[in-house]
């Protein structure tokens, strides 16, 4: 068994790609512009990945609004930096609208709703109920890094319990 | 080994053997029988159990360990056992092997999940495990474990049917999964079964097996969810019906080639496949089409799972066949219930297709030669 010179290469195919995902996350994640944007969710549980708790990030009034349904065409957020700034959808990412934003988020409309894959963050099991119930009050915020290519990580979740 | 000696006993006793032979055997099959097999699966289930454990453990995120040391711990575990697995690539003790690389492969999956969970990648299940068989099918391919490559098998079925129910809006989730689960994805593995089961190299042969294994489980699911739920009943969108047709007409592609190429191989493997495909084939467009009747289904399944016992048959396992004969008579008695409401013509019904199962059998015990004979001339 295992007699031939591709062994290894297979061996260390995994270990390799699961550093460069790794590297990749770590990469965008620092390399990003910071943005703090409000929320409010619930928490349900990931097989491999534990508790985490979902929200509804609030990128402003008009964002979905045309699109009560699935869309599968490609949107954006306009975003500004600074505490007071306000950011603003995008529907079909034109350039024109993007081109005075600090930084742009690029995600798609579902039922209304903006989805751009930062909607989750991972907390431990032992605080997942206190956490959800912070969150669910809606004062809440998450801290995201955002890459040029429009790409974003949730750097931190910060928690208000007013 | 003690069935061994029991056989060879009674050959010994019946001068069949002599004492020499007797002794020069046993002592061949001491040294190359597996080594209490039952200890080493149970092994290999506590090897399991303990990866689950630590796939939890990074699940319940625990926050007293920083991030870059569970990173650390995580890489250097993953290290050691792929140093582990190179170091014994060549050990007599296989279970050892196997045990290692059961363990780097269930804990390359834990390992996604701390990723995703340290860096919030969010995501669904699905696509860390297709990421997860991705990288690991070069191991696969490489190993002769069975548990190894019947675990890989599961989570690609799992994890490219999800992607198709999440991603697919044309199709309903039933569609979906009789269209790729029960038809498509098993023609896919019935064709890669055969030139992989005819290859040299031991670790490609068990991927064809298994492939063939997943194959036939597919198709026989299929059937059951055809017979007895009948979900397919199409009132999709036209062009959803066409595109499900397209499917059909791949999936009967890949079947032709399949039986081609077991053709090659075994003629008679050959055969019972030619049947057994047309026959679901023919159930798939029943429903498609919509001419199904519960009579119809009925029949069908027990063509289907007939074929799939002779089938099991011919690969010399035992245990299926039985399971698929078993299957046969618990689906008469359904058949039964379903068709006749009145107790007495589903007694009488029973005791008919009992009587006609047993003439059939003797008559094909009693001429299994001509009959032999008559299908080699067929072929």
């Amino acid at each position: 068994m295992n007699q031939n010179k591709f062994f290894l290469p297979s061996l260390i195919l995994p270990i390799a790609a699961l550093v460069l995902l790794t590297l990749f996350k770590a990469y965008s994640l620092q390399s990003g512009l910071r943005f703090i944007l409000p929320i409010s969710g619930y928490d349900p549980v990931n097989p491999i990945s534990g508790h985490y708790v979902t929200y509804r990030v609030d990128y402003g009034n008009n964002t979905c609004q045309d699109d009560s349904f699935k869309n599968d065409q490609e949107s954006c957020i306009c975003l500004k930096l600074g505490e007071a700034a306000t950011h603003y959808y995008v529907p079909n990412c034109q350039k024109t609208l993007l081109k005075d934003c600090d930084a742009f988020l690029k995600g798609k409309c579902n039922y209304g709703r903006f989805e751009a894959g930062v909607e989750e963050y991972f907390i431990p099991e032992e605080k997942a109920a206190s956490i959800d119930k912070t969150v669910r009050k809606g004062k809440s915020k998450i801290k995201i890094s955002v890459t040029k290519d429009g790409k974003a990580i949730v750097e931190d979740l910060i928690l208000v319990d007013e | 080994m003690n069935k061994i000696l029991k056989k060879l006993t009674l050959w010994k006793n019946a001068g069949l053997i002599s004492d020499s032979q007797f002794e020069s055997i046993r002592l061949y099959e001491e040294e190359h029988s597996p080594k209490n097999l039952a200890a080493y699966t149970v092994i290999t289930l506590g090897v399991i159990v303990i990866c689950l454990g630590i796939i939890s453990l990074i699940a319940s995120n625990w926050e007293d360990l920083a991030d870059g040391i569970k990173l650390l711990m995580d890489f250097t575990i993953l290290g050691g056992l792929s140093y582990s697995i190179f170091r014994y690539k060549e050990t007599e003790k296989k279970w050892l092997l196997e045990t290692l690389i059961i363990s780097y492969f269930l804990l390359i999956l834990a390992s996604i999940g701390l990723i995703s969970q340290i860096y919030n990648t969010g995501g669904k299940f699905y696509q860390a495990a297709m990421f997860w068989c991705a990288i690991t099918l070069p191991i696969v391919l490489h190993t002769t474990g069975r548990a190894t490559t019947h675990i890989w098998f599961v989570a690609t079925i799992f994890s490219v049917t999800s992607f198709f129910i999440e991603t697919v809006s044309s199709f309903k989730e039933e569609e979906i999964l009789l269209s790729w689960t029960y038809s498509l994805l098993p023609a896919l593995m019935l064709v890669i079964s055969f030139p992989l089961q005819a290859s040299t190299k031991a670790s490609l042969q068990v991927f064809g097996s298994t492939s063939l294994f997943w194959s036939v489980f597919g198709f026989l699911t299929g059937s059951i969810f055809f017979s007895f739920l009948g979900l397919l009943d199409m009132n999709s969108e036209k062009h959803s019906r066409e595109l499900l047709q397209g499917i059909i007409f791949v999936s009967l592609l890949f079947s032709g080639v399949s039986v081609y190429l077991s053709y090659l191989q075994n003629k008679k493997l050959a055969l019972l496949l030619l049947i057994g495909l047309g026959t679901y084939s023919f159930m798939f467009c029943a429903h498609v089409f919509g001419f199904h009747s519960q009579a119809l289904d009925a029949f069908l399944f027990i063509v289907i799972w007939f074929v799939a016992g002779f089938l099991f048959h011919i690969l010399e396992s035992r245990r299926l066949f039985e399971f698929a004969i078993v299957s046969i008579g618990i689906r008469f008695l359904v058949a039964y219930f379903q068709l006749f409401t009145s107790l007495i013509f589903t007694a009488f019904g029973l005791i008919f297709s009992g009587i006609l199962i047993i003439v059939v059998c003797v008559f094909y015990i009693k001429n299994r030669d001509k009959i032999t004979r008559f299908i080699g001339e067929l072929i």
